[in-house]
């Protein structure tokens, strides 16, 4: 992240000038750097290499309403910075017209080292899935080449495109690259826990938070395994189906029987920010999650091996270790992925 | 004995198989003659657009010049699919014809096409007229019986001819289903014939095959090669100055696979066999024939094509 | 006499002549370095029979379908020599839509290296590379998909097959007399891959020269696509409430990927003319 800021610090003050006395701002690429303790990213970077100009651009559409069809709901609207891009508070998100979506909005952070988007595996392009929330007529109800129609008009929008791309187009096209370069951007790799693993300043963690961590390596790793915490795989981990909902998670990309009722292992980074829990956020708080885990799962069809290994379904775990677990869940929120400036954008 | 001569007038039926006409062939002075019917076929399937076409008549020298008028009605299924429709085409053909004895044994014909043919598809009409192809094809009798006084009469002829390319072919019809909707084939294409007519009193019988090789044209475009036969009864008789001869036969042509650039083109090849019926009048020099076929049994151009009738009229001039 | 004899002898070996100096092949071999254009019209069907929007079609399911909307994607085209070496079509342009409601039916290659061909190759639906590309890679046809109805907009892709109308089923096969709509929505999504290509025989040689555009005519069965080697029923796909059949996802699109290997053959080859007749 101090990387980041070094070089987009630097960027931002070099330009050149052309003949007419014009500050003509170069475009330059932004470097993508992987922190030590993640995993290699899933998707190509390079098919997308952010820039400045893209990634500035890209922040502006997502936080722009104009991408919904009355102008009210942008991408910032259910996914907050100071949540870590989750919709605070919110089980579901209402779109325009106030229409309530089916499940919980999920973090949009570390997305360049996930092979799969959406609770279900909707997408697999960082490019293309704005596409998913932009269509859905309860969440932005729009087409793209409506916004493309609207951004022509805003002479910003115009210059913004031709600064970030080499077609200099007001395209579509362009506006899905612009969101994924932003995107990409987005690591979150800086909470304290990080700086622990890494052996960096400020990185301590207590004695509690310490066997918070013992306990997390051996029930719950194998799922939200490595340092992103998660393994990107689509499970079910027992959640009793909501009649009302009947989600059938994977089943409703792949269509088959054997994937019912699975949802992707989200990153459980920042956790104690996207708070309520689960693809349906049925859960108001890591306690209630960790009772789940401990005394609540079902065996609902194709429940996952890994939760079938005791005699009672699920993790066993007792008062303190739950304890112990949030107080080391705690320590995987990244202040400065949250608080960012150049993650905001004023509109 | 002139007389005799006379209803010794035998009908000629040439028979490409395509259209077969019957004639009567009388020695002159006064007696008629009629042109030997040339057929015009027009090959139904690898339309060569008019195929050579044997004629002959059994007498020698006799001299004549005609004009015929045919129609051939066929339908052909215009589209790629079981159901797509059936439209009519239209083949018509004012021909001139005339037939000169060079020798005692042998004589030369030349017959000139002229051609109106319309379709409508479902993209619209469509029309080609003019020139067909020049045949021009010379006889010589191997043997015939000379005596007047004969009771039965026997004529044997072999001939050979060449059919030239003056009809305009056009490629953009080949992709159509009937690729026989054409002026001309294009090519020069030679034909071999023979001929044999046997009478006794006033009934006769006659009877041809010809095999026509066609060869390749400027678009690399061939036509198969055509093979026909005919067998015709007719039956002369007499009222007053008129000379009648009713006709009934049998006519079939077989047609070899097209070739597009040497290479065998799909259901192209095909068959077909007529019944055929007509009667000819004569009256001093003139001659008047009516002829139709129907068919019996076909399967042309992988059954994409189909043949309803053809039918002609002819009015002859005995030079 | 004998001079009539000779002067028939002089005019057919005239003729013979004038017709060998005439038939002289005319440069049908491809000259190097040359190129010309290639056309191939689909033509939709059904089960052999012509495809009209509106009208019904029975299968061997006991299933009547009444097509309204029947689009697909073909790509990826190359073209195949008698000696085994393809010509790819430059895979930028090489992505076409096929849309029975609109009547665009052709696909038309251009710059194609002069040669004579005897097969074809095309996929049906956009493969995974390209897909993975994203939407920017393939602007206009990501465009010109969305205004035909072949992009997902709740998961990220391109439809291969849109293919939707209504149906009834034959109460010998288990159906009541009820009308209902059927939706089936051929692609890939981020399980499977349902991209497939095929390799067509050409009944005769396509010729490419300069100047002269073989059209190429194909048939398809959309058929198949329910009624092909393996059966799928409509009334076996039905929604949770009963009210319509709809196929997008699972099994049922690796069975019609299967099947749609079958949907294509070429009728017949047209050389030299130019455009579909």
């Amino acid at each position: 992240m101090k990387k980041i800021v070094y070089f987009l610090s630097i960027l931002s003050v070099l330009s050149c000038q052309d003949d007419n006395g014009e500050y003509i701002e170069i475009d330059q690429p932004l470097d993508f750097i992987i922190p030590a303790n993640f995993p290699e990213p899933v998707q190509d970077i390079s098919y997308n290499a952010p820039t400045q100009k893209g990634f500035e651009l890209g922040r502006k559409l997502f936080y722009d309403g104009r991408l919904s069809r009355d102008g009210t709901v942008s991408c910032s609207f259910c996914h907050e910075q100071a949540s870590a891009f989750t919709h605070h508070g919110h089980d579901f998100s209402h779109g325009v017209d106030n229409l309530e979506g089916l499940r919980n909005a999920p973090a949009v952070q570390n997305m360049a080292f996930q092979g799969e988007y959406f609770y279900d595996g909707a997408s697999s392009s960082l490019e293309m899935l704005s596409i998913v929330p932009i269509h859905n007529p309860v969440e932005m109800d729009e087409n793209l080449e409506s916004i493309v129609l609207k951004l022509k008009q805003d002479p910003v929008y115009v210059k913004l495109f031709s600064q970030a791309f080499a077609n200099k187009e007001v395209s579509s096209g362009n506006m899905l690259k612009a969101l994924g370069q932003f995107m990409t951007m987005m690591v979150s790799a800086n909470s304290r826990y990080d700086k622990y693993v890494r052996n960096e300043a400020g990185g301590t963690l207590s004695t509690q938070e310490l066997q918070g961590r013992a306990l997390f390596q051996t029930n719950c790793a194998t799922c939200h395994a490595t340092d992103l915490f998660t393994d990107n795989k689509f499970r079910n981990n027992g959640l009793p189906p909501n009649p009302n909902l009947n989600d059938l998670g994977r089943e409703t990309v792949t269509g088959f029987a054997y994937d019912r009722y699975k949802f992707k292992v989200p990153s459980l980074r920042n956790v104690a920010l996207t708070a309520p829990y689960m693809h349906d956020g049925r859960f108001g708080s890591l306690q209630s999650v960790l009772n789940f885990y401990a005394s609540g799962v079902q065996n609902t069809q194709n429940l996952d091996p890994l939760l079938q290994q005791h005699p009672t379904l699920g993790i066993p775990l007792n008062q303190q270790e739950k304890e112990a677990i949030i107080a080391f869940l705690k320590t995987l929120t990244d202040e400065e992925f949250v608080s960012n400036p150049l993650f905001y954008f004023r509109t | 004995m002139k007389k005799i001569i006379l209803t010794l007038a035998i009908s000629i039926l040439a028979l490409n198989a395509a259209q077969a006409r019957t004639e009567k062939d009388s020695i002159d002075n006064p007696f008629r003659r009629y042109v030997a019917l040339l057929e015009e076929d027009c090959d139904a399937c690898g339309c060569s657009a008019n195929g050579g076409s044997m004629g002959f008549s059994s007498m020698l020298n006799s001299n004549f010049v005609g004009i015929r008028y045919i129609h051939q009605s066929y339908k052909s299924r215009d589209g790629v699919f079981n159901n797509s429709p059936w439209i009519d085409e239209n083949f018509n053909t004012a021909q001139l014809w005339a037939r000169v004895p060079i020798t005692e044994r042998i004589e030369v014909m030349a017959l000139v096409p002229y051609h109106f043919n319309n379709r409508e598809k479902a993209t619209g009409k469509e029309n080609i007229d003019g020139l067909g192809d020049i045949t021009l094809m010379g006889f010589y009798t191997l043997f015939g019986t000379k005596s007047d006084s004969a009771t039965v009469f026997h004529k044997f002829q072999l001939g050979a001819g060449v059919k030239a390319p003056t009809g305009k072919y056009d490629s953009a019809n080949n992709g159509s289903i009937n690729p026989s909707f054409q002026l001309g084939t294009g090519s020069w294409d030679y034909t071999l014939a023979s001929e044999y007519t046997v009478k006794k009193n006033n009934l006769g019988l006659n009877a041809t095959v010809n095999y026509v090789f066609k060869t390749e044209n400027e678009k690399n475009y061939q036509f198969g090669n055509q093979f026909n036969y005919a067998a015709t009864l007719f039956y002369s008789t007499k009222i007053d100055n008129l000379d009648i001869v009713p006709q009934l036969g049998l006519a079939g042509e077989k047609y070899d696979e097209n070739k597009d650039h040497g290479e065998d083109v799909p259901l192209t090849a095909g068959d077909i066999l007529f019944g055929k019926m007509g009667v000819e009048l004569g009256l001093q020099k003139f001659s008047l024939g009516l002829s139709t076929m129907l068919p019996i049994n076909q399967n042309l151009t992988g059954g994409r094509v189909e043949a309803n009738y053809r039918w002609s009229l002819n009015l002859n001039y005995s030079l | 006499m004998k001079s009539r004899l000779k002067n028939i002898a002089g005019l057919l070996a005239l003729s013979l002549f004038i017709n060998s100096c005439s038939s002289d092949d005319n440069g049908s071999a491809p000259a190097d370095g040359t190129s010309g254009d290639v056309e191939l019209f689909f033509d939709n069907g059904v089960a052999g029979d012509a495809l009209m929007l509106g009208n019904s079609y029975t299968n061997s399911n006991g299933e009547t379908l009444i097509f309204e909307r029947f689009t697909y994607i073909v790509s990826n085209f190359v073209l195949i020599k008698e000696d085994g070496s393809e010509f790819t079509y430059p895979k930028n342009e090489s992505y076409f839509i096929i849309n029975e409601e609109t009547g665009q039916f052709t696909v038309h290659l251009e710059n194609v290296p002069a040669g004579d061909y005897k097969k074809i190759k095309f996929g049906i639906g956009v493969d995974q590379q390209r897909y993975l590309q994203g939407e920017t890679a393939q602007q206009s046809f990501w465009d010109l998909a969305f205004a035909n109805n072949m992009t997902w907009t709740w998961s990220t892709g391109y439809r291969f097959i849109n293919c939707q109308g209504t149906f009834t089923v034959d109460p010998a096969h288990g159906g009541d007399t009820t009308s209902r709509g059927f939706m089936i929505h051929q692609g890939s999504n981020t399980a499977t891959d349902n991209y497939r290509e095929v390799v067509l025989n050409l009944p005769t040689t396509a010729r490419v020269r300069e100047g002269e555009m073989p059209n190429i005519h194909l048939k398809s069965d959309a058929n198949v696509i329910l009624d092909g080697d393996t059966k799928i029923e409509l009334h076996h796909n039905l929604n949770g409430a009963g009210t319509a059949a709809s196929i997008m996802a699972g099994e049922n699109l690796i069975t019609i990927a299967n099947n749609t290997k079958k949907m294509f053959t070429v009728d017949h080859v047209h050389n030299g003319a130019g455009t579909h007749h």
